[in-house]
């Protein structure tokens, strides 16, 4: 529930700065706060976010093994 | 930079303090591995983090008029620089969901368990967005308001717990092999002395720049001292199996303090304590990830910005580490080797870079 409407304002939000950064000619902030609200859209939708990667993951995929190796001498 | 946004070298002071202490009192992961050697990875672990912000500040002196994101530009060229930047933006989300989680997880096991953690993280980002929105000079300024409360609680703290103490818990020494304490120190320069790196991007807000080494490393020995004291204290009240195996042993010792039939209950102390340090530390994580974001995106106006990395941080932690075990395995196994690339690589590549090029000039 919390997810959902944490979705459903970043994306609210995303579009409302997007189309205030484009009135002050600021295209570069404008794309970067929609890409950024988007991200966070995804992140909280109520559907599938359960498996997108976070830091913890991605950082236990990428040193897990070296972590297994360095530990165990 | 405006004058307005600097701070002084003592403010500075504070805030490592501050942001050092954060939790790092709550676990003490370190104290249940090397019990009584302890001491010996925390006196490493600081050594090799006084050395990681020697590195900073020897980079910060030799360009005095530019922060560190724009050093790194210099340094490292446009694209490159963006990439070390990117690394600081991961390691900062790192940071901020363990530290929430941890925060979150105590309250949920200790003081309200019916509460979902997802509010009570959402509670603290909503309370860190809005520190960061008020900026630099109103966190320090927050910060030295309240610390002498926490310090005068601390020290009621350590004298309450020091009367249990019968005998020395750092008895006898040496009991573990070498790797041992190099592991322990490594975990203790992951967390909690390895954090400092952040305060490299804030250095060129100090007013007094020949200061900067000196006020942050008083900062980093205080905080190292109270780290010191509490394992000690823990050690000694409530013994060294039951300080392995308990999940917030630094509580577990305190909740045991009764001063006559009327003065008890004094953890609600530490509870403060590590909420608002915590809380310290989550806001300049925050604060300095609002100041890289800006510069590799090359982002004008910054305010609109706040509150989705505010929820970037509520999703982060809300995702991650969803099991206390989790954060145990993660502290234990991953973050020592995963963060060695912000905290120690990247310093060293900007001190060398930066006398090479001083050899060229």
């Amino acid at each position: 529930m919390l997810n959902t409407i944490i979705c459903l304002l970043s994306i609210c939000y995303g579009i409302q700065q997007f189309s205030s950064f484009r009135k002050q000619n600021e295209k570069r902030d404008a794309i970067v706060i929609l890409l950024f609200c988007g991200m966070i859209a995804i992140y909280c939708n109520p559907f599938y976010s359960a498996s997108l990667p976070t830091v913890e993951s991605f950082y236990t995929f990428v040193y897990k093994p070296i972590s297994n190796n360095l530990i165990r001498k | 930079m405006a004058a307005q946004n600097k701070i002084t070298h003592g403010q500075l002071s504070c805030l490592v303090f501050s942001y050092l202490s954060g939790f790092s009192t709550l676990f003490l992961s370190e104290a249940a591995l090397l019990k009584q050697d302890v001491w010996m990875s925390y006196l490493i672990g600081m050594t090799l983090a006084i050395g990681m912000l020697w590195l900073l500040c020897y980079v910060q002196w030799k360009h005095p008029l530019l922060t560190m994101v724009e050093i790194s530009d210099k340094l490292f060229g446009h694209w490159v620089s963006r990439l070390v930047l990117m690394i600081y933006l991961i390691y900062m989300l790192e940071m901020q969901a363990a530290a929430c989680r941890a925060l979150s997880t105590f309250y949920t096991t200790v003081v309200i368990p019916n509460m979902p953690s997802n509010q009570m993280i959402l509670l603290i980002i909503l309370c860190t967005t809005y520190a960061t929105y008020l900026g630099l000079t109103t966190i320090v300024r927050a910060v030295q308001i309240t610390l002498p409360f926490f310090l005068v609680g601390i020290l009621i703290i350590c004298f309450f717990l020091l009367r249990d103490v019968e005998t020395n818990p750092f008895l006898p020494q040496f009991q573990h092999s070498f790797s041992e304490v190099m592991y322990g120190s490594l975990l203790s320069l992951y967390f909690p002395f390895g954090k400092l790196v952040v305060f490299g991007f804030l250095l060129a807000r100090v007013k007094n720049m020949k200061k900067i080494f000196s006020s942050s490393i008083f900062g980093l020995i205080l905080a190292a001292l109270y780290l010191l004291v509490s394992a000690y204290l823990t050690l000694g009240t409530i013994g060294i199996h039951l300080a392995g195996t308990a999940t917030f042993p630094f509580f577990s010792s305190i909740q045991m303090v009764k001063f006559g039939e009327y003065l008890e209950r004094i953890e609600i102390t530490i509870i403060g304590i590590w909420t608002i340090f915590t809380l310290f530390e989550i806001v300049v994580l925050q604060y300095v990830f609002t100041i890289l974001l800006r510069h590799v995106f090359r982002i004008k106006n910054m305010k609109p910005f706040i509150l989705p990395i505010g929820l970037l941080f509520f999703i982060s932690a809300q995702k991650s580490f969803l099991r206390l075990s989790d954060l145990t395995f993660y502290n234990l196994n991953i973050a020592p080797f995963s963060t060695m690339l912000p905290i120690a690589i990247i310093p060293i590549m900007l001190s060398i870079m930066t006398l090479l090029r001083k050899e060229k000039t």
